[in-house]
């Protein structure tokens, strides 16, 4: 059942939204990003007060034990704001260590929670965003996920074309890893996708409200383009397709939080369509805004790169497309 | 996972289930757009009626169930996945119906509503005219007042279903001196009266889907009129929000056709897996789009039920369906090895059928660029059109 958001949820996922909107600005954005760590120092503290690492975080290990359905709600609005905290990270790490009752979750969970310790996720061959300044390493290897630590591994700086993000590939070794419960890698995987595609669709709204606005101030020919047909169709048609990938994004959390049958197929389909969206929105978005948009100087480029930059690393489209392919040759409908 | 579930709809999903596999037709009915076919779809619609089919979200002293919009939804999945015959009262249950409940009178209701559900009165639809097509507002038919009612006077053209139906409905200006949407008056009219002559037109797949109507000295009563005098485009305009929204193509329509897609994919993967490997991408958005647009339009419902109106999102409702089933129906036709020579072979015909219907969509209930710009001004602000 994808049953809307409580209020309480709402509320929180509003309280958190301003301190986006107060913190994180693109002036903030864009100062991070000239720094070695690409982040707001000061939106990373309050953060941290409200509790928002432990967002999803089980109030036994000290975090606010929030469903995936009211942190899908937060990262939207992270996504609405190109937010380049480590969300997505903390979320996984909840989800994977909160899922088996080892040892590694009671002593990272509180940590992660209060917003001492971070965590970095390596999916697959990729660099890793974040593992330079991690305290903890999640390697999902094929079936198996590992906690590794950084201390044992070898980083080489790789550069990301989305300016907040700092990745290395990691050369890392199974020896003095702990292998994670059976099961951890498929936990992983979704909750990514699902993380991703919320916050993809974040960036989605956000370049078509700011088409919208550009449209609405530049003149052309002496009217506003945003009264030109092939524009507003233009528009429309982006509109269109991100109304369609919302109820696919809660959708997908909402099956997450369930933990329902179809949960990988939908976490699937949620990161296929907002990866989709979120580049035909870039693409629309910088087409209406035409050559102030290719530049540095217009905060366009801020969305658009961590769009491309947030598909590419947790949402990848073609696996997730080969992998529903491969579902769908097999005769299983959901 | 089902986007609402529950035992009780459970319930009913399996009893339209059980139904459709016990009175199917044995073979599908012939086209509702030639006079026989028409009188086939026409019994099967009274079947559906007497096991309370037919119009499943009506109260039940009109014929209906009383049940809500998701179980319509449930509903109409059984329905297009058993490859039921499609519905002949399509236009007056869904497009009309709403009108006449929102805006008729106890006595219309009474009067109209009971025999639309048991298929005795089928209606056609006459917005359209020769100069007033997306620019529904230009329409020039006429009505004047006379002794206890109205004389009609005027045009329509792409009439659906008009060839065979019993009754239309449309807008006729009621008011000379008004200016475009003002001064327009909702009228419904027996197709068997004095002056009305239908000519049908051969569509593109040479069935007579729709028609032109001409009125000539038509004389109707003031219980043929919906709603006010003068306020028939406000009362169009809530029927064509039903129109695009959640009630004319049901999700149900696009899981069935992609599940059949998708069935067909992997028997020509069997038989030609070059040609099915060329089409893989297409097979699997077409039934993530169906998928998609199924979880829209619950959302939409649950929306709709907890008191937020349809509104002007509709319009993207209407994008998304139209150009989904062409995709759907023009995949479907490439995995056929020269489709367009074998129209006869029966597992060929209902593609090519689909595939032609499809076309229309982007067309009727309100052509895509009228709706993209219905999105881009009522929704996204931006100004109107500067003409």
């Amino acid at each position: 059942m994808t049953a809307p958001p409580t209020t309480e949820a709402q509320e929180f996922a509003g309280a958190v939204a301003d301190l986006f909107d107060r913190y994180s600005s693109t002036e903030a954005l864009r100062e991070a990003h000239a720094t070695s760590a690409g982040r707001v120092p000061a939106l990373r503290e309050h953060l941290a007060r409200m509790g928002v690492p432990g967002l999803s975080i089980s109030p036994a290990h000290g975090g606010l034990g929030a469903d995936a359905e009211a942190t899908t709600a937060i990262l939207i609005e992270a996504g609405r704001r190109a937010v380049s905290e480590p969300l997505i990270e903390h979320v996984v790490a909840a989800a994977v260590l909160g899922s088996s009752d080892s040892d590694l979750a009671d002593l990272w969970l509180p940590r992660l929670a209060a917003g001492t310790a971070e965590v970095a996720i390596g999916l697959a061959e990729q660099p890793v965003p974040g593992a330079r300044t991690a305290d903890l390493l999640l390697m999902i290897d094929g079936d198996a996920a590992w906690a590794v630590d950084p201390a044992s591994v070898e980083l080489a700086e790789t550069m990301s074309v989305d300016p907040g993000m700092r990745p290395c590939s990691v050369t890392w070794s199974k020896d003095g890893a702990q292998e994670l419960a059976p099961g951890s890698a498929d936990i992983a995987r979704r909750t990514v996708a699902v993380a991703a595609a919320a916050q993809l669709l974040g960036l989605s709204e956000a370049m078509l409200d700011a088409a919208v606005a550009w449209a609405l101030v530049r003149e052309q020919f002496g009217r506003k383009i945003g009264g030109f047909q092939a524009v507003k169709h233009e528009l429309a048609s982006v509109y269109a397709e991100i109304a369609f990938c919302r109820p696919v994004v809660l959708h997908a959390a909402a099956s997450l939080a369930s933990s329902t049958t179809s949960a990988d197929h939908d976490a699937s389909h949620a990161a296929l369509r907002a990866s989709r969206v979120s580049r035909y929105v870039a693409r629309a978005a910088l087409q209406v805004h035409g050559a102030v948009g290719y530049t540095q100087e217009h905060d366009l480029h801020l969305f658009m790169t961590r769009a491309w930059a947030v598909s590419s690393v947790w949402a990848d489209p073609v696996r997730h497309l080969y992998r529903i392919t491969q579902e769908l040759r097999s005769d299983q409908l959901s | 996972m089902h986007p609402t579930a529950s035992p009780t709809r459970e319930e009913l999903r399996l009893e339209v289930r059980r139904w459709l596999a016990q009175h199917l037709p044995r073979s599908p009915l012939e086209s509702f757009d030639t006079e026989a076919g028409f009188a086939a779809h026409r019994e099967w619609e009274r079947l559906l009626h007497s096991a309370g089919l037919a119009v499943v979200t009506w109260p039940v002293e009109l014929g209906g169930r009383g049940l809500d919009i998701i179980d319509w939804l449930i509903f109409e999945e059984e329905y297009w996945a058993s490859g039921a015959p499609g519905r002949v009262g399509q236009n007056g249950i869904f497009l009309l119906a709403p009108a006449i409940f929102e805006f008729g009178t106890e006595e219309q209701k009474a009067r109209l509503l009971p025999p639309m559900a048991r298929g005795d009165e089928v209606w056609a639809q006459a917005w359209s005219e020769p100069g007033a097509g997306s620019d529904l507002a230009a329409l020039t038919s006429r009505a004047d007042r006379t002794e206890g009612g109205w004389r009609l006077n005027g045009h329509k053209i792409w009439s659906t279903r008009a060839a065979f139906a019993d009754r239309m409905f449309g807008l006729f200006r009621t008011d000379q001196d008004a200016e475009r949407h003002r001064g327009l008056t909702y009228f419904l009219v027996p197709m068997s009266a004095e002056g009305v002559t239908v000519r049908p037109i051969r569509q593109l797949d040479g069935g007579a889907g729709f028609a032109e109507i001409f009125l000539d000295d038509v004389l109707v009563t003031d219980d043929d009129v919906l709603g006010d005098v003068d306020r028939g485009w406000h009362v169009a305009m809530s029927t064509t929000a039903s129109e695009r929204g959640l009630m004319l193509r049901s999700p149900g329509r696009f899981l069935a056709s992609s599940a059949r897609l998708l069935e067909l994919w992997r028997r020509v993967s069997e038989s030609e897996p070059v040609r099915a490997a060329s089409l893989e991408a297409r097979v699997v958005d077409a039934r993530l789009d169906a998928e998609a647009y199924r979880l829209y339009v619950h959302a939409a419902a649950r929306a709709s039920m907890s008191g937020t109106p349809v509104g002007p999102e509709s319009s993207a409702n209407k994008l998304f369906w139209s150009e989904l089933d062409i995709r759907i129906h023009e995949t479907g036709l490439d995995l056929v090895d020269g489709w367009a020579t074998r129209i006869d072979d029966a597992d060929v015909a209902p593609w090519v059928d689909g595939f032609e219907f499809s076309l229309a969509g982007p067309i009727y209930a309100g052509t895509n660029e009228i709706q993209r710009n219905i999105i881009a001004e009522r929704i996204l602000g931006l100004p109107r059109d500067a003409s």
